[in-house]
């Protein structure tokens, strides 16, 4: 390794620890000075993978204004630096802050990974960002993240819009709080939902070319 | 028997005739007497000729009555009582509203509590990065009541109210969203933009 290579990179990790004290600088006046140092390691490491730093940040000040232990805030705002970077590499290639954040939030209630990139290939130029947040609420009012996550991404494929989707979740909302089983409730909201979209094609008018 | 009516006829006229012969002097006495006494307002004034008013006031009349169904909605009083029976009574109301321009629009949501004791109130969630000093409420007219719009882009969000710097307290009409990193429940709202 050359002296220039070694000047270089020191460098880069002077100004990426600058930046990452002038982000951390948002956070919570409050806060403890090891959720400060923690953070700024955090805000570092995101600013080098290309993550959204601002989400961190609101992490910790959530931890402070709800008088977390400083552990509790490292912790998680650790687990969501995680979390980001994993649904920042399934929604690829470019998702959008808010559909990163939407991602986490998924991860979060413990949708698998993998739907998140089934969901990209359904919708490729479309934000996800709506459709996240309700697999997200779906399986935070108790229904199996695959149940929930193969519905939404049915309906996203037979192009249901988010108006839709909006109100199946709203639907199932109000279906679970009158006391009906979650997986009731989706079954009969989607089944809504799907026969007010145009029929999906059939299969064999393509596989056949003999068909006339 | 005509000569006769005829005869009867013309006497009697000349009996009226004689009676309606007026006396000038009596018509002058008549005459001061009324013009000296004071006018009564209500005939001050002057009326137009009975056709024209006849016509007039039908006219008038008509479209008064027009106007006023015309008007009738805009003129009933609301029922107090139904509208403040219909609001809630102590709760924040999250009004989703539908942008039509396109999904990366954000979409103005308005917040709303009533604590009748609360000093100050503040919107956290994860569109102001939680901060307490952020987003403000504003007193409302009526005693108790705060709000405030923001804009926020389309899909989950997850928020609380603050209450005079220290009471956390989540939105009593928005759905629950469980906390485990710091056990806490948010409020949850998703904010739909087709």
């Amino acid at each position: 390794m050359t002296l220039r290579r070694v000047f270089l990179i020191s460098l880069a990790s002077v100004a990426a620890v600058t930046a990452a004290r002038a982000q951390a600088a948002r956070l919570d006046a409050t806060a403890d000075v090891t959720v400060r140092r923690a953070l700024e390691r955090e805000l570092v490491f995101a600013r080098a993978v290309g993550l959204p730093e601002g989400l961190l940040i609101a992490k910790a000040n959530e931890g402070i204004a709800k008088r977390a232990t400083p552990k509790r805030i490292t912790d998680a705002v650790a687990a969501l630096g995680k979390r980001l970077q994993v649904a920042r590499d399934h929604l690829a290639p470019n998702p959008s802050d808010d559909e990163i954040a939407a991602g986490a939030d998924a991860l979060y209630v413990g949708v698998p990974a993998p739907i998140l990139k089934k969901m990209r290939a359904a919708w490729p130029n479309r934000s996800l960002a709506l459709p996240l947040g309700v697999l997200t609420e779906l399986v935070a009012k108790g229904l199996p993240p695959a149940r929930a996550a193969q519905t939404v991404t049915d309906l996203m494929a037979r192009g249901a819009s988010n108006v839709q989707l909006y109100a199946l979740a709203q639907s199932v909302q109000g279906d679970v709080a009158a006391g009906w089983a979650p997986e009731a409730a989706l079954d009969l909201r989607a089944r809504g939902v799907m026969s007010l979209l145009p029929p999906a094609p059939a299969a064999s008018a393509f596989t056949n070319p003999r068909r006339p | 028997m005509d000569m006769e009516r005829d005869e009867l006829i013309e006497r009697a006229a000349a009996v009226l005739r004689r009676r309606a012969t007026r006396n000038p002097r009596v018509v002058a006495r008549i005459l001061g007497t009324v013009e000296g006494r004071p006018r009564r307002w209500w005939r001050a004034a002057s009326w137009p000729s009975a056709p024209f008013s006849m016509a007039a006031t039908m006219t008038l009349a008509a479209a008064g009555l027009l106007l006023g169904f015309v008007t009738r909605e805009a003129t009933v009083r609301p029922d107090r009582g139904a509208s403040v029976a219909s609001m809630p009574a102590a709760q924040a109301l999250p009004l989703v509203a539908v942008a039509r321009t396109g999904e990366a629009l954000p979409v103005p949501v308005q917040f709303t509590l009533r604590d009748v004791r609360a000093a100050q109130v503040a919107l956290v969630g994860d569109f102001n990065g939680w901060s307490q000093t952020a987003t403000l409420l504003e007193p409302g007219t009526a005693s108790g009541t705060w709000s405030v719009t923001v804009p926020l882009s389309a899909g989950r969000h997850v928020y609380a109210f603050v209450v005079d710097g220290r009471t956390w307290m989540t939105d009593p009409r928005a759905q629950k969203a469980r906390d485990l990193d710091f056990g806490r429940a948010n409020s949850v709202l998703i904010v739909q933009a087709p």
